[in-house]
Formats: C-alpha cells, structure tokens, sequence
C-alpha cells in the first residue's frame, strides 16, 4: 500500500480558560463569507492543523453571535464531518456575548439537517 | 500530557462503525441546549474523567487478553476481554461526545505509559488473575452499580441514555471476571486465593478516592450528590464484590 498522509479528527477536546471578556481579541478577520446552508453544511476539504483552529477559536471569540451566525460557513472548519466541535469551548468567567464553538457546530447540524 | 482523544477514520471508522453506530444517534444538541451552570461545570470534570477511566480500562481489558492468551485459557474468554477493549473504547468516546456537548473536556495531566498496575505475582496464572479481580471483580462490578444509580440523576434523557449503554457493556465486563475465577479455580492454590484477596482489598482503596470524585454538590447531568453516593458505593461493595468472592474462596482483604 503506498504512503498516505493522515489526518485524525479530535473527539475530545480541553476546553480553554480566557481572559475576561473585557480583553481585546488577539486576531480579528474581516474575510467577509457567505454562509449559506448548503456551505455551512459542507465538510472541510482537510482537517486543519491545530494552529489554525485556535486561530479560527479566537475570532469567533472576537466576535458578537448575530455577525457569527452570519459566517457559519467560515467557522465551519471548527467542527468535524458530522458537525461535532473540534475543539473546546472557552471558559469565561463572564458571560461574553461571543458564540462557543460547541454552538456553531450544533448550528451546522441544524442545517445539515434541514 | 493533557488527556484528549483523536481518531483517524476512513476505513478503520467503517470497520468499527456497526459497534458505534448509535454514537450520531444521541441529541447532543438538546445537552448542550438543557446543560445550565454550576451542574456542566461539574459535569464536566466528571465526563472528562469518565473517558480517561474508560480509556484505562481498555487498557486493563487488553493486557488481560494478553495475559489470557499466555495461559492458554479458552479462547472464547481470551477473545471476550480483547473484544472489551473496543467497548471501553467506544465508552471513552461516549463519554468524551458529553463533555464536548458540555462545552468541552477540563484539563487532565494523565500518563499514558502507566495506565495499568503492574501484577506483583511471578506465576503467569496469578498475573492474570490479578488483572482480572483488580479490573472486572472489583472495578467494573463497583461501576455498574455506581453508573445506576448515577442514571437516576440525569435529568436528561441524552445522559440517560448515555449511561445505560455504558452500564449495558460494564455489568458484561464485571461478569468476565467471575467467569473466569470459574474456570481458574482448580488450578488457583490457597495461597494463590489469599493473595487475591490483599490485591481485590487494595483495588478496593485504590478505586474508592476515584469513584467519590463522581459526586458532586448538584447532583445531576450523570453526577451523583455525595450524599447519594456513599451508600450506593457501601452496597454494591457487599453484593457485588466481597459476597462473589466469598463464594470463590476468597476473603476480601482491606
């Protein structure tokens, strides 16, 4: 069999505690994305490297829940082929007006099965 | 290492997909929907530790298949504890599927290297035999009767179900044990029992500490209240392991 190059999907993930809400956000994306049901269903072509999902974390994080809702499509690549989270949720000691992660992917379910 | 779980897919998710198949057939949305604050909390912690013991016991499960084989035990036992192995496996995943509902796993420093006590015993029989009273006589048959009782808390019927596939597949692998004390017991000495009894005695303290941390203040989402949980643990100890034992020639030993 040839060599192939593998990527594995993280069923369980640590959930990681921030700052205060109050704290600027370190990354911030202005890529502006369509989330329409079928995108936002859509599995990831590959899954992406541990770096870029905390990156992808923290601009969700950076972000209010209605412009978030808006770039389900984009975040999608938090949560694996059957639309579960791949990574944790952030644990804040104050409520943040941010979406989870755990959040956007039951959002993709939702659409995934309509 | 900070304990998380990973899986490749493709053609081994086909191949184990028949014995997980009614993982996508639980509502985790409606989890994470129902899970209010301080309960996930809790739960969380519980859920994560739950996948790190289901994940230990696989372990167990395969080196007793290991050390079945080495004995030359029948091939349907040897073959029965390394079937356990894919449901500990399936359990951690059940188990790590509610934590991430929860809002994701707590940070778990685990070494991985040492999931297993070693068996102090040099005979091959006496090695296994202490796996297998420290893993299915005394773990397992204590986590039946804690997992039932932990399912009368859920308050939601995702955790509910949860548990019950889960407490499906332990009360089997409690009954490994016993099955295979049967088997064993000609071959077992006296001295050979008593020194089962100081290793069932010993499981006993070890997995105690481990059990009581799935008790917690608010007592649901699958968390027993403290209160609860003593005389469930006290119970189950008397029926589930010592009395067993007993019959097998095998004293208890604290």
């Amino acid at each position: 069999m040839r060599r192939r190059v593998l990527t594995t999907t993280k069923v369980l993930a640590v959930a990681l505690a921030v700052a205060p809400a109050c704290t600027k956000p370190e990354a911030r994306h202005d890529t502006e994305s369509t989330a329409t049901v079928s995108a936002a269903a859509s599995v990831p072509a590959a899954r992406p490297d541990d770096a870029t999902l905390a990156t992808l974390r923290t601009e969700l994080d950076g972000m209010k829940r209605e412009d978030a809702l808006a770039k389900v499509a984009h975040f999608r690549p938090l949560c694996d082929e059957a639309g579960f989270p791949l990574v944790g949720n952030l644990a804040r000691k104050v409520q943040n007006p941010s979406l989870q992660p755990s959040e956007v992917c039951a959002e993709v379910r939702l659409k995934k099965g309509r | 290492m900070l304990f998380e779980l990973e899986t490749v897919g493709g053609p081994l998710g086909r191949r184990l997909a028949h014995r997980r198949e009614s993982v996508a057939g639980f509502a985790w949305d409606e989890l994470a929907r129902e899970a209010k604050e301080p309960a996930a909390s809790d739960a969380r912690i519980v859920w994560t530790q739950s996948a790190f013991s289901e994940y230990a016991s696989a372990a167990s499960f395969a080196e007793i298949a290991s050390g079945l084989l080495a004995v030359g035990a029948p091939i349907d036992l040897s073959a029965t504890a390394g079937d356990f192995v894919v449901d500990e496996i399936f359990h951690a995943e059940l188990s790590a599927r509610v934590a991430m509902a929860l809002g994701g796993a707590v940070p778990l420093e685990v070494d991985l290297e040492r999931l297993v006590r070693p068996p102090s015993s040099t005979d091959a029989l006496v090695r296994v035999a202490e796996l297998v009273v420290r893993t299915s006589c005394v773990g397992e048959s204590l986590t039946v009767a804690v997992l039932r009782a932990s399912r009368e808390t859920a308050r939601t019927s995702v955790v509910a179900d949860v548990i019950a596939r889960i407490v499906r597949d332990e009360a089997e692998h409690a009954e490994l044990g016993w099955t295979f004390l049967d088997w064993a017991d000609d071959r077992l000495s006296d001295v050979d029992r008593a020194h089962l009894g100081r290793i069932a005695g010993a499981a006993v303290s070890s997995f105690a500490p481990l059990f009581t941390r799935q008790c917690a203040g608010t007592g649901t989402l699958g968390v027993m209240s403290c209160d609860a949980f003593d005389a469930v643990f006290a119970e189950a100890l008397i029926h589930r392991v010592e009395t067993p034992l007993r019959e097998r020639g095998i004293s208890l030993r604290q």
